[in-house]
């Protein structure tokens, strides 16, 4: 049973003491047992793990491990890439963050031959470690959902011929892709931006 | 015109010039998330005094080779506009900002949970729109609301003010002229729950005994000054404050 209280609680604010609930979300407790808040927002009393949360008025754009990222490949090498996380489970972040994107496990391939630079990409967030952000596009529904040419700029299009599956409609480059299942629906890019009126 | 000679700050009634007791606290007005594109934002005004607060972040550290591998860095920037005092002050930051600046960054870093935000950077930028005296103790604590406002993890709130010594007497939250005249100021700020002391300075002489009585004056202010950051985040989420 989870008991919400209407208060309004304030940075290190008292709530209980150790014996009566945990320390749970938005929480610390102190050297001498007892729980206080840290930040602004409403107390919940979790009576069945014994936990006192305190739900966080404004949310932190707090990217966590198995997220859904929206970005954008800045840099390349064979092995890795820098991507530029734009938005996160469908929204757009205010601040945006740097992660890496590490090529196939076990594959000889470079990564260029998955990714471009320019690209809007699909990814999971796979680890945080200290703060530095991993993601990956090597799961059924991420990689590319609009590939950008490699060699004039202009958005690429779906193609099928031999090993090529992306076209580039301005100078007929034939390019290869990991592609997601949305790769080139803009609405629904937009959309997953949250950005469709 | 500027003033010679020193004014009679205290009358015979033990008023002060702007009619306060030695023990009174200026009018003060506190709000919060007033800036709309910011992380979070609050106001303070105390009497003649006007600062505003906002926060950015957790954010990446920029340049990158500043962030720190296990926390946060808090960046601070305490700044008065060049219309805020009675003379034009000049525009960029002089020694007495950068110094200011550094006492509310080291004052906030000694509350905000900075492990839990590694490599990342927050911004706190502090502005003076009106000076009249207490502008760092109003800084830190409009400071320190915005932080709670934009959702960042602290220990506790913080809550600031200066008392000096004037005519002899100590005196709570010395205005400009009262801080000018006066023989001494020395601004507090401490976390209002645990009493804990985040920042002193004094400025001038006090006895060990005025400086006791300082510190007890400027601390029953702290309490007011906290109830009414309470009254302020109470007005601006629309629910009660009460202990729970």
């Amino acid at each position: 049973m989870v008991e919400e209280k209407p208060q309004i609680v304030l940075p290190g604010e008292r709530l209980c003491v150790l014996e009566e609930f945990l320390s749970g979300k938005g929480t610390r407790v102190s050297a001498d047992g007892v729980v206080f808040a840290t930040v602004v927002g409403r107390v919940k009393f979790d009576r069945n793990k014994r936990e006192v949360h305190v739900e966080v008025i404004k949310e932190l754009d707090n990217i966590t491990v198995g997220d859904i990222v929206l970005g954008e490949v800045r840099e390349l090498q064979s092995k890795s890439a820098m991507i530029r996380i734009l938005g996160k489970n469908g929204r757009l972040l205010k601040h945006q963050r740097v992660a890496a994107l590490l090529a196939k496990p076990g594959s000889k391939e470079s990564l260029g031959h998955y990714v471009s630079v320019g690209d809007v990409i699909l990814a999971k967030v796979t680890s945080i470690i200290s703060g530095l952000l991993n993601v990956s596009i090597w799961e059924p529904g991420l990689g590319v959902i609009q590939a950008i040419c490699d060699n004039c700029g202009s958005t690429m299009t779906n193609v099928k011929k031999d090993k090529y599956n992306v076209y580039c409609p301005k100078c007929r480059k034939f390019d290869t892709r990991k592609m997601c299942a949305h790769h080139g629906n803009e609405k629904r890019l937009y959309s997953w931006l949250g950005l469709m009126t | 015109m500027t003033q010679t000679t020193k004014p009679k700050l205290i009358d015979e009634n033990g008023r002060r010039l702007d009619g306060r007791g030695p023990t009174d606290l200026r009018s003060l007005k506190i709000e919060v998330g007033i800036l709309e594109k910011s992380d979070g934002s609050a106001y303070v005004e105390l009497g003649k005094t006007k600062v505003y607060a906002a926060v950015y972040g957790p954010k990446e550290a920029h340049p990158k080779h500043l962030a720190i591998p296990d926390r946060a860095i808090l960046n601070c920037r305490y700044h008065m506009t060049s219309f805020s005092t009675d003379e034009r002050k000049i525009l960029g930051m002089t020694r007495r900002e950068v110094e200011l600046s550094k006492v509310i960054r080291e004052a906030l870093e000694s509350v905000v949970f900075l492990e839990e935000f590694p490599r990342s950077a927050i911004d706190v930028f502090v502005e003076v729109v009106q000076a009249d005296g207490g502008t760092r103790t109003a800084g830190l604590t409009a400071a320190s609301l915005a932080l709670a406002d934009a959702g960042i993890p602290m220990r506790e709130l913080i809550a600031a003010v200066a008392v000096g010594k004037v005519d002899g007497t100590i005196i709570l939250d010395p205005s400009d002229i009262e801080d000018k005249y006066g023989e001494a100021d020395m601004p507090v700020g401490m976390t209002p729950s645990s009493n804990t002391i985040v920042l002193l300075q004094l400025n001038g002489k006090m006895t060990k005994d005025e400086f006791k009585q300082g510190l007890e004056l400027a601390q029953a202010g702290i309490q007011k000054i906290y109830q009414a950051q309470r009254e302020a985040i109470r007005r601006k989420y629309g629910a009660s404050t009460t202990e729970v």
